[in-house]
């Protein structure tokens, strides 16, 4: 994954997604936990907006969709039950899922698409009726309400002015004759795009300051045994107030398929209407001439107006009338337009482009929207009309006026009219004094009439005013290489975790080599005869060493992860499970904020996963029963972690039926686990304890959780390579609390080096109960076996050399050095030669053509430069 | 590089670095505030330029910070761009109201971003 933008987002949005699970699971249990929405909400308004910076619009759209939903919640106007929770964990997992995908490959699978529109349909379905479209004309205008075939072909553009409503266009009209800019965006969906997820109706929708909205079919609909409901054969058309940043940005998905350019008044004009005839018409006409070449429009005006009122509203030229007065209201109106609407009211004919100094026949709107004539001053006029609009709303407030100075002031400077600076400071100082807007306001009129915003000079061309290096989407924006000077230190750090374990390993080579010096000091006092030189090497050693251990300690630290990392996710598996199987159960978590080593907490959650599913299926019983048993019908289940010595210790409490020695005995006698004999010799806990074995499975009625072909006995395997321990404890009946207890950290292992064979050995120390010498008379044959006894234990014995097949070494008088040692939950005995020091190591696996060869826990490097091998005494035995 | 300074409050942590990235690349310095109460605990330090702020956010969401802000004698005058994935006028309008000068809807557009900085902040392109 080379996008470092992504590499921030995904374990961002894992986190959120986290977030979001387990506060909708709070929700479920309480609808009213205001806190928990508005966790849920923002959470998933982050992804949302994160997600925005990347080629993931599937995932944009699905998380926008539970985002709407989760706002109706927030807002009460939706309620929240477990079906809803079902649907949106259904929709965050599979948010996850992409997330997953997007780490792998850094794009969506290719039916994310199909999928983002299944289940987002899904969630809006639940919202009830999409807002209603302003205005209700774009409603009226839905694809299939009147699919007339005819109908559509004889609309198609370039007549596609013609057929916005009358009044939008003279609305439209209007505002163009007032100097705003009128923007007709013309949008052509994908036909497949919804498959895509895209609902064209609510993008265009999404675009401000609409005016109007037509809706008409692409392609002639054709027979009805032919249509194709999946195929979009729309075409939006819209007239919108809104400057052209702001229609992209509301397009910005489907910027391809939109052109957007503004509207000359002129091309508004529509006039229907009965044709009539009579000579008053040719008398105003020549009137009106005779005041617009005169340049006098109050005079045109009552003209206008006196004829409108004697001419029937269904006329032609009643409605040229109307358009005029409207062209006339302007301040300062369009001759040209003004003269061509006289035109028009005297020979019934609209000519839309009488000199104009623009060609009609490029009827605007074809120009694609990425080409825009020029953003930056287009945006610098959005930015100015935006204070202008603010002052007008607030009128006088000396706050608002400081801050639309400063941006005044700089919009200006930026765009390098030093001189209109000192205008619109003067109008500031007018403003403070005469406690009001207004000399503000003209002054900005004044800066935005005057055309062109940008001196040309100072205004290099849009592509070379970008940053080096830019790219077309934020996705692949790389990170810049310097950062900028001044900026504050952050106060966490998010890290790869590669990057930890290269420095715990470079800690670990460290820690090695400085116990090469102690040898070295002896060398310097045995072959060198320097004994002071001895002494300084074994200062420096120890300053080394406590430094190699603070460093050890401080890197381990940094691996620590809490153990909510995996309580976390059995709220919802827990829940899951709970409604398959028609228990009810309330889980309680204590402790999550325990700490251990990564490694542990890593490899902790298969075997808790197991448990936690072995408790549920077999210990806690279906509500029924307990409530024939006088128990609560919901059970309760306990996980529960904490820190003991050098250990975390993770309990999982139920109180379900408990576990039936009398039961286990049976089962295990039948699947041959053990003999009939020995399961009668066994007490209740050893019975228990049975479970563990291999080839135990516990499923005394399989159902579909636990018949899944593994049983405890991977508990038991997976916890003891880790170096823990596993104990069960049950009371029939009452419930049932399994224990795991498990070391901090796994980075360092201390060994115990043995002798054997001549060769040196490690023995990891978790497996060493006790060293013992025993004198040869006490070890004792029983059926070739040796043994001995050990504070009235036998416990059998083995040799190391032979079971490492190494040559045998003769047996002399002396007494035997005895480990002894807990492997898979039994003690033995092996027989070294000789122990050795015990030393903290870091394990390295055996690698390449090595990693084959069982019985090896690792190697690790002596003082000497020796590698040592570990011992894996359960693989071994 | 225009040295200018910039305060992104936003909590999202990729889009703040898309921030840092986009605008930092600029030539802006930009520093950096996780909700609305660090937001503002900055600003009053001083020295920006220009104010980024997210609206939807914990503890203090965007509008209630730029309300505080222009209760500030010391930070009446500087501009502020709120950013929203929301494109509605409601949203914007009420922006407006407490007192933000302009109103980005999220995702930016790097180019747009960083030539309303520009813009606000009097740097030269």
């Amino acid at each position: 994954m080379t996008n470092p933008l992504l590499a921030r987002f995904i374990p961002e949005a894992r986190e959120l997604l986290q977030v979001s699970a387990s506060g909708l699971l709070k929700l479920e249990r309480n609808p009213t936990d205001e806190t928990a929405i508005n966790e849920v909400f923002r959470a998933v308004h982050t992804i949302k907006g994160s997600s925005g910076l990347f080629d993931a619009l599937a995932l944009t759209r699905l998380v926008h969709a539970a985002e709407d939903l989760l706002g109706e919640v927030r807002s009460d106007a939706l309620q929240i039950d477990s079906a809803l929770v079902d649907m949106l964990l259904d929709s965050l997992d599979q948010v996850g899922q992409w997330i997953d995908e997007l780490e792998r490959r850094a794009v969506l699978p290719t039916d994310a698409d199909a999928v983002a529109h299944r289940m987002s349909t899904l969630l809006r379905q639940r919202l009830g009726t999409p807002d209603d479209a302003p205005g209700g004309e774009p409603a009226d205008a839905l694809p299939g309400t009147d699919p007339a075939p005819g109908d559509a072909a004889a609309t198609l553009p370039p007549a596609l002015l013609a057929r916005l409503p009358a009044p939008a266009c003279l609305d439209a009209f209007r505002r163009a004759c007032g100097g705003e800019t009128v923007h007709l965006v013309l949008y052509a969906p994908e036909p497949g795009c919804f498959f895509n997820g895209t609902d064209p109706l609510q993008a265009i929708q999404q675009v401000p300051g609409a005016l109007a909205l037509d809706i008409a079919a692409d392609q002639p609909w054709g027979p009805l045994e032919d249509l194709d409901p999946y195929q979009c054969n729309l075409h939006f058309a819209l007239l919108s107030t809104a400057p052209r940043p702001e229609i992209e940005q509301a397009m910005r998905y489907e910027l391809d398929r939109v052109t957007i350019a503004p509207v000359r008044a002129r091309d508004l004009v529509r006039i229907e209407g009965a044709a009539s005839d009579g000579p008053i018409w040719d008398d105003f006409r020549a009137a009106a001439s005779a005041f617009l070449d005169a340049g006098h429009h109050d005079d045109l005006r009552k003209a206008v107006a006196a004829l409108r009122s004697v001419a029937g509203p269904t006329l032609w030229r009643r409605q040229a009338l109307d358009w005029l007065e409207v062209a006339l209201s302007a301040g300062e109106p369009d001759r040209d337009l003004v003269a061509a609407l006289v035109a028009a009211a005297g020979t019934g004919r609209f000519d839309p482009a009488p000199a104009d100094p623009c060609p009609a026949g490029e009827a605007p709107a074809q120009q694609p929207a990425s080409q825009a004539a020029d953003p930056r001053e287009d945006l610098a006029r959005t930015v100015l009309t935006s204070q202008q609009r603010a002052l007008e709303r607030t009128g006088y407030d000396a706050e608002r006026l400081a801050s639309v100075g400063t941006v005044v002031g700089n919009v200006l400077l930026s765009l390098g009219r030093d001189a209109e600076r000192g205008a619109i400071r003067a109008a500031l100082d007018e403003a403070r004094e005469t406690r009001s807007v207004a000399p503000v306001l003209s002054a900005l009129s004044a800066v935005l009439d005057g055309a062109p915003l940008q001196r040309v000079e100072a205004a290099p061309a849009p592509a070379e005013a970008l940053p080096q290096g830019f790219a077309e989407d934020a996705a692949s924006v790389p990170v810049a290489g310097k950062e900028p000077e001044g900026r504050l230190a952050a106060k966490s750090l998010k890290v790869d975790q590669a990057k930890i374990d290269l420095l715990m390993n470079l800690i670990g080579e460290l820690v090695v080599s400085k116990n090469a010096l102690p040898f070295l000091a002896k060398r310097a006092e045995e072959t060198y005869a320097s004994r002071e030189m001895s002494r300084e090497i074994k200062e420096q050693y120890a300053v080394i060493d406590r430094l190699a251990q603070e460093m050890q300690g401080a890197i381990m630290q940094v691996r620590m992860l809490p153990v909510a990392e995996i309580f976390d996710r059995f709220p919802r598996l827990v829940r899951d499970l709970a409604r398959k199987l028609g228990k009810r159960i309330d889980l309680v978590l204590e402790g999550e904020d325990t700490a251990a080593d990564k490694t542990i907490i890593e490899a902790l959650g298969d075997p808790l996963l197991h448990i936690v599913r072995n408790s549920l299926d077999h210990g806690i019983e279906a509500p029924e029963e307990r409530r024939a048993a006088g128990k609560p019908a919901t059970a309760r289940l306990l996980l529960k972690a904490r820190q003991e010595a050098d250990s975390v210790v993770i309990e999982v409490q139920d109180n379900g039926r408990g576990i039936d020695p009398a039961r286990i005995r049976a089962a295990a006698v039948a699947k041959g686990v053990v003999g009939q004999e020995e399961a009668d010799r066994l007490s209740d806990q050893e019975a228990i304890n049975l479970i563990y074995r291999p080839g135990f499975s516990t499923a005394l009625e399989v159902s579909d959780l636990s018949g899944r072909g593994v049983g405890m006995d991977v508990v038991l395997t997976t916890v003891e390579k880790l170096g823990g321990q596993v104990s069960v404890s049950s009371r029939l009946g009452e419930g049932t609390t399994t224990r795991l207890a498990l070391p901090l950290s796994m980075a360092v292992t201390r060994i115990m080096i043995v002798e054997t064979a001549g060769s040196l050995y490690g023995v990891p120390m978790d497996m060493i109960v006790e060293t013992v010498r025993v004198p040869r008379e006490r070890i004792r044959m029983i059926k070739k076996a040796e043994t001995f006894v050990l504070r009235e234990t036998i416990i059998p014995l083995l040799r190391l050399s032979r079971l490492l097949h190494l040559p045998e070494q003769p047996r002399g008088e002396a007494d035997a050095a005895v480990l002894v040692c807990h492997v898979n939950g039994r003690r033995v005995g092996l027989i070294i030669d000789n122990f050795r020091e015990g030393m903290d190591v870091i394990l390295k696996p055996l690698e390449g053509v090595l990693a084959g060869i069982g019985g090896y826990a690792g190697t690790t490097l002596l003082g000497d430069g020796r590698v040592l091998l570990v011992l894996d005494l359960r693989e071994l035995l | 590089m225009s040295g200018k300074r910039i305060l992104v409050v936003e909590d999202g942590i990729t889009m703040r670095m898309f921030y840092q990235d986009v605008l930092g690349r600029a030539g802006f310095v930009v520093e950096e505030a996780a909700n609305g109460v660090e937001g503002l605990e900055k600003a009053l330090l001083g020295g920006f330029d220009l104010m980024i702020v997210d609206i939807n956010m914990p503890k203090m969401d965007g509008y209630e910070l730029v309300t505080r802000i222009r209760r500030e004698p010391s930070l009446q005058a500087i501009p502020v761009v709120t950013i929203s994935t929301e494109a509605k006028d409601a949203d914007a309008s009420r922006a407006y109201a407490v007192g933000a000068n302009f109103y980005i809807v999220k995702p930016a557009d790097p180019v747009l971003l960083v030539e309303t900085a520009r813009l606000l902040t009097g740097a030269q392109a």
